[in-house]
Order: C-alpha cells, then structure tokens, then sequence
C-alpha cells in the first residue's frame, strides 16, 4: 500500500483536491461517462471504462479529486443494493478516519 | 369509418402476417358497424390511408375470442385455450382488511363477466400497464360462480399492447346466471336495499334488486350491519353485537380453530365437549358444545368454512382464561342450535392476525398471547416426551423463527400439529394465540387454541418472503439468548456486557461458586485437531457418549440401548483471540457445526476415510472465523488444580451493522470532552 486514499463524503472534497480519496455512496444519476453519486452530498464522478454502476446501488469509488470538485474514477466497485449498507457505520468510518488522521493519513 | 379496397402490398402483408380475401371486402361497406367489424377481415387495407386507430380496432376485434367466456361459464371452454378478451372496466375494491384487490370487467365482445385480479397480478394496475380498454389474453385464470354469478378470477394474463386501448368493442352483454351443475343453495339473503353497493360498476344498474341480477359488489368486504326483520336468514348479527340479551340472531361466521373432543371424568359428571372460535368481519367469539351437541356438530364444523350460526344458543358471559379471543361473552350449542354450512364465503374475513416482531418480543411480558409472523430458518424433529405430572406420552417440536428485525425465536409446537406438521425450512408461517416464555431468553409456545398458516397470503407474508429471498436467508440474527433474563444475576457482573478476553481474565469471571456468564467477540486461532469429537448415542436429545462394546456395537448406559454407529458431536478446545488476549474455550456440537461448517460424523467420517489432507482443511477452514461468544465459567477442580473453564453456550456470527455501530459508540467515548476543534464539517 504506497499511498493513502482517506474515505471522504462530499463535505471534505474541498479539502482533498489533486489527491485520491475513497468515496462510499449510492448511485442517483446514470449519464454516460458521468454519474451522480450521493455521499453526503451530491459528487459528480467521470467514470473509466471498467466502471459499472448501477442506480440506486452503493458502490465505492477511489479516484482523484478535480478542480471542480468532480472525481475521476480509477477504480470502482459494486456493494450492492444501497439497501444493504447500513451508511450510519459509513458515517462513522470517516468520522473516525479525520478525526484520528494520523492513523489514516498523511496530513501536511 | 370507410376502408379502401386495395390490397396491401406484398411488403405490408408480410410485416402484418395477414392474408388478404378480397372476396368480402365490398360486402362490408353497407352493413351496420357492428356486424362490419365482427365480419372484418384483416388485412383488407392501404397503408396510405391507414386510419391506425380503426385498423387496430378491427385488428383487435377480430383477435377477440368470441363466446369463449359463455363457454368457460359452462365447462365447456377446452383445458389449454387462452381466450382473448378485452379489459372494459378496472376498479378498486374496498376491503376491510387492507389487502388491495382490483376487480376488472372482462368482454370477447358477445358476452361480459366481471372478474378479480390475482394479487400476484396488481403490478399491472400499479404500472398502468393494464387499463380499461386494453386486449388482454387470458393465460391463467378460473372461474367461480358466487352468489348467482360467474366470476373470473384472474392469475396470469398477457397485456397485447399492440392494440393499444380501445374503445368497447362490439355490444357485450351479462351472461345468463346459470349456475354451473345445478348449484342452487345459495342463500337469499341479498334481498336487502342495503346491501347494494357499487353503483357505476360496469353493467349494474342500481335499481335493480331482483335475485337473478346480482349486481352488487360481490367481494366487497365492508358489508357489515343489516337491519333485523324477515327471516332468519336475512337478519345477519355482527359477532360483536351478540349478548344475552339479544332475541333472535344468526351470525354469518368462518370457524377459524375447532379443537379436539376432550373428555372428563369426574365424580359428579362426566361427559365430552369440543370448542371453536367463530370469526366475521366484526369480531370473534369462541362457542363450546357439550355431549349431544359434539355428536351433532363436531363433524359438520370444518375450521375454515363458513356457518350461519342461529339461536336457541346460549350467550354466556366468557371464561376468559379458556379463551384467546376477545369477546365478553362466549356461546354454547344448544339441542335446538341450528348451524348451516354457507355455500358462500363472502363478506367473512379470514383468520386475522396482530402480529408482534421477533424483535418485540422482549417487550412482551412473560405468559402473554401474541400472534406472530415469520420465517421457518429450521424445524426440528418430533420428539416424544413423557409428561412428569402426568405420565403421558406427548409430542412436541421446535422450530426456530425469524423475521426481518434481526432476531430469532425458538416456537415449540405440540400434539397434533408437530406430528402433521409440514412446513419446509424458508417458508413463512404466521401463528395466531402464542405464548409468550422466557426459557432461554426468549420462546414460544402455540397454545392448544391456537393455529398456524403456512404461507398465508398476507401481504407482510409476502414482505417477509421478498425480504428473506433477498438479504434475510445470510442474516445472522442476533438470539434473545443473548440477553437471558432466566439467569439470576448472582455477583455483581452484568450478564450481558461484552467484554475483552483480558477482562475475562483480569475480573476473575468464574473463580467464584456459582457459574458466571459473559460475553466476548473474538477470533479463532486455534483448534486442537486431536479428538474433537466423541462418539454419542444416537436417541434424540441424548448425547450421552457410547461405548463401544464390541465391533460395531455401541452402547449408551443411559437409554439401555445398542447402536452400530455413534452420532459424533464435537466437543472441541478452541483458542479465541481479541487484541486483548488469547482464551481457550470448550465447545458442544451445535457451536462445532457452526465453526466446522459440516456435522461432527462427516468430519469423523473423512478422518476415517484417511483423507487428512481434506481434514486439516477442514479445520484450516474453520479459522480465523469470528464471533460473538455467550459464554459460561466456572471453576474445575483437574487433579489438584483449580482452574477456570470457559464453556461455550451460543456463538453468534457477527451482524455487521450492529457491531460497527458498537464500535463507532466505543470510539466517540475516547472523545468526550474533547474540544470539538478537529472537527472538519
């Protein structure tokens, strides 16, 4: 594992920009290459060509945060129907993840 | 609506299937529309002045299967065919216990029938898919005369939307109310003004209130209350208007649980008597009936089917603590109590339920009555018990119920319905009239006036199915064992605190008198490979380990009894870790199956076999396997030495849900009182 890519929600892109980060959170828009995923907040994804998302899904993306607050997606995987994560415990994860950043993270 | 006699082109006749007969054409133009359209022939058109909207109309009409809803009225429809009808009318019906139901009006153009759609089929009403004026073929349906009419009864259709909707095609008409083979015992009893309802339903017209046109609502559910007056038939009592003091009075009821005949042999008296509980949509009574009354009526009641029930019938105040239904008073058949079979059950209401979640169970106090709904995850075996009060022979069984809470619960049944018992694991059954123990936690007990459905067609029945299809079958689901309130908290721990494995052993949990219980979530990293199981006898319920007294021979002391192979149950030490520490802990069989994946005799049996290789990854399988362990501890004196044995009662596989929200609740502990400043919103 070279490098760390810290679990964010939509709040934190800001703060994550020009890095990679892992995002968990359900599938609300299929458009082509882009799609809307609800982490928190709405995110915008560029996907790449293995990305198969599907609506109402959750899926967890890795990609790099954009200028615009927009994610490129270098990996991504399916978690099933958003029905089946319990989110609270997502909640949790990134709480816990930059409140003790120094387990997680490097923070300059 | 004029048609041009030219013939399709080639092209267009092939993409239509059709074949043109120029012949009638020209006969059609001067007859009326309607036996125009019935004579049409297909295909008699130019695509250039298509009128699409007409072309589709004749289309359909043609592909309408005339007379086949007369025929299928009559039993004379042949067993495969798929009439072709067309959906003249779609409507909701009102229903009192909340299951949606959509009736229809089905045409072929000659005839009319009204018709219910099967529940499986109400997704076509929700996504539209099915409307008034849509050409529907009939792939499964039925059909049943109720009450002077036929009825469809509509289990799978096939919407063809290449006719898209259309207007009513052709000049339909009610079938003549012939009731099939003769049937003629329905009662009278629609006489009522009262009772028609359903004013603007296809084809009925409000006035009429003869007896050959039934036109009311047939299933409509919410007819309750009919004014006395007339004969005893047409004066219908709601159960819950029944009292002492009430002169005359039928009641139109669905005998939901009949008991078995009991008898009694007293000093004073002897005799026999069975009981009931009739159910109608008002509420429910339960009726007992003594000596002559059980030779007259107990082979004529049937749990299920619908009586009228009329005095001379004794009300009496009820004894409640027979009873589980709730009604102040309770009948009892009389010599003259007259009890009719009804031909029809409508208006009655099946068996209700008020379901209680596995979940709530822990709320309801012990000795309560409950209904409860869930889904079979096993169903043991009948076993054969001998009653120590008073020495008789009964059977009972126990199965194990789970619901969409996360909980499950052992449900003991009894007599009768653990013999004849049937239902397969994943199936869902509802009870009705459960008591409510505490033995391990939480358990059930179907009481002797209870009853059960398998699969009934209740629509959280059907949640729960969908439910445990979908994510409920790999569930774990966390026991009421797991907070036992039948064990008496002796000593100062709480049972039920989940600790590290350096807490078990740093707190001293065992090293008292008394066994202590705890619970840990650890992982196992170790499992003595060297006898982790031994050989037990094979009656139910004994594990009691067997000698084997010569080849093939094992004997149990116990039952006295010879068996030539043992029944292997683990009995293994197993070494648990947690980032506190390292335990061993001693293990029974059902908590051996669950780490091992396979029963004890199918490990014994590939250990036999010489395969070690498969053995040692068998138990390579088992590790790293984690769980919420119940433990019990107690102090073991083993030559000279006393040390404190940790007993595994119940291992639980992890909810992940419910430990992460364990742990995120752990780790804000660390930052109370912390100052919120690293905190990024």
């Amino acid at each position: 594992m070279s490098e760390a890519t810290p679990r964010i929600t939509a709040p934190y892109l800001e703060s994550f920009s020009h890095q990679n980060v892992r995002i968990l959170g359900k599938v609300r828009q299929l458009r082509g290459e882009q799609a809307t995923v609800d982490a928190g907040g709405q995110i915008i994804v560029h996907l790449n060509r293995d990305a198969h998302l599907q609506l109402n899904h959750a899926v967890e993306i890795i990609g790099k945060v954009q200028n615009d607050l927009s994610v490129k997606v270098m990996a991504s995987t399916d978690f099933g129907p958003e029905g089946g994560i319990d989110f609270n415990a997502v909640e949790a994860v990134v709480d816990a993840t930059h409140r003790y950043h120094e387990i997680f993270y490097d923070k300059e | 609506m004029t048609r041009n006699n030219v013939l399709p082109s080639a092209e267009t006749r092939e993409r239509l299937g059709r074949v043109p007969i120029p012949e009638d054409v020209g006969a059609n133009q001067n007859q009326t529309t309607d036996e125009r359209t019935s004579q049409h022939t297909p295909g008699t058109l130019t695509p250039d002045t298509l009128d699409s909207d007409s072309f589709k109309m004749a289309d359909a009409m043609s592909m309408l299967t005339k007379g086949s809803l007369l025929k299928a009225t009559l039993g004379t429809l042949p067993p495969d065919d798929q009439p072709v009808v067309q959906c003249v009318q779609v409507k909701p019906m009102n229903n009192q216990s909340g299951v949606e139901r959509w009736r229809v009006v089905m045409s072929d153009s000659v005839n009319f029938m009204q018709g219910m759609l099967g529940q499986q089929l109400n997704y076509l009403i929700h996504e539209n898919k099915l409307q008034k004026g849509n050409i529907v073929r009939l792939s499964q349906f039925q059909t049943n005369y109720v009450k002077d009419k036929h009825i469809l009864v509509l289990l799978e259709l096939e919407i063809m939307d290449e006719f898209g909707l259309q207007e009513k095609l052709g000049q339909p008409v009610a079938i003549e109310s012939q009731p099939p083979n003769g049937m003629d015992g329905v009662k009278q009893e629609d006489q009522q003004p009262g009772n028609i309802a359903g004013n603007g339903f296809y084809g009925n017209k409000p006035q009429q209130a003869q007896p050959q046109q039934q036109q009311q609502q047939q299933q409509n559910r919410s007819l309750t209350v009919r004014s006395g007056g007339g004969g005893s038939h047409t004066s219908i009592y709601p159960i819950e208007a029944l009292s002492p003091y009430t002169h005359r009075w039928t009641i139109k009821a669905r005998c939901t649980h009949k008991s078995d005949i009991k008898t009694w042999h007293k000093a004073s008296s002897e005799g026999k008597l069975f009981s009931c509980n009739f159910l109608d949509d008002t509420g429910e009574i339960r009726a007992t009936g003594f000596n002559e009354a059980v030779d007259a009526w107990y082979e004529v009641l049937q749990e299920g089917s619908v009586y009228y029930v009329s005095n001379p019938c004794r009300v009496q105040m009820a004894k409640k603590q027979f009873s589980n239904v709730a009604h102040d008073y309770e009948l009892t058949f009389e010599k003259d109590t007259v009890i009719e079979k009804a031909e029809d059950a409508e208006g009655v209401p099946v068996v209700t339920f008020n379901f209680t979640s596995i979940a709530d169970l822990q709320n309801i106090e012990k000795d309560n009555t409950i209904d409860v709904l869930g889904v079979l995850q096993d169903v043991g075996e009948t076993q054969e018990i001998v009653s120590k009060t008073t020495s008789k022979p009964y059977q009972k069984r126990e199965l194990t119920l789970v619901d969409n809470t996360g909980y499950n619960v052992r449900l003991t049944i009894w007599g009768k319905t653990a013999q004849s018992f049937e239902g397969q694991p994943e199936s869902v059954v509802a009870f009705k009239g459960v008591k409510v123990g505490d033995f391990g936690g939480r358990s059930l007990s179907l009481l002797s006036s209870g009853s059960m459905q398998l699969n009934p067609d209740i629509e959280q029945a059907h949640i729960l199915k969908g439910w445990y299809d979908g994510s409920g079958r790999n569930e774990s689901f966390q026991s009421h064992a797991n907070t036992m309130s039948t064990v008496n908290a002796t000593g100062g721990a709480d049972k039920n605190a989940v600790l590290t494995i350096q807490s078990v052993k740093d707190s001293g949990i065992g090293m008292g008198e008394e066994t202590d219980w705890f619970s840990t979530k650890a992982t196992i990293i170790y499992i003595k490979q060297d006898s982790f199981a031994y050989p037990a006898c094979q009656s139910e319920g004994c594990s009691k380990k067997v000698i084997e007294v010569t080849d093939n021979q094992w004997r149990c002391e116990k039952c006295d009894k010879t068996w030539e192979r043992p029944n292997y149950r683990y009995i293994m030490s197993v070494n648990v870790s947690d980032h506190t520490g390292q335990i061993w802990l001693s293990c029974f069989d059902e908590v051996g199956v669950q780490m091992m994946g396979m029963s004890a005799n199918e490990l014994m049996e590939i250990k036999e076999g010489g395969d070690d290789r498969r053995v040692a990854d068998a138990f390579q399988d088992a590790m790293c396997k984690t769980f919420n362990f119940r433990c019990k501890a107690k102090m073991d004196s083993f030559q000279d030495t006393q040390r404190v044995r940790y007993q595994v009662q119940y291992a639980n596989p992890l909810d992940f849900s419910r430990e992460a929200t364990k742990l995120a609740a752990m780790i804000k502990q660390y930052s109370i009182g912390e100052s919120n400043s690293l905190f990024v919103t």
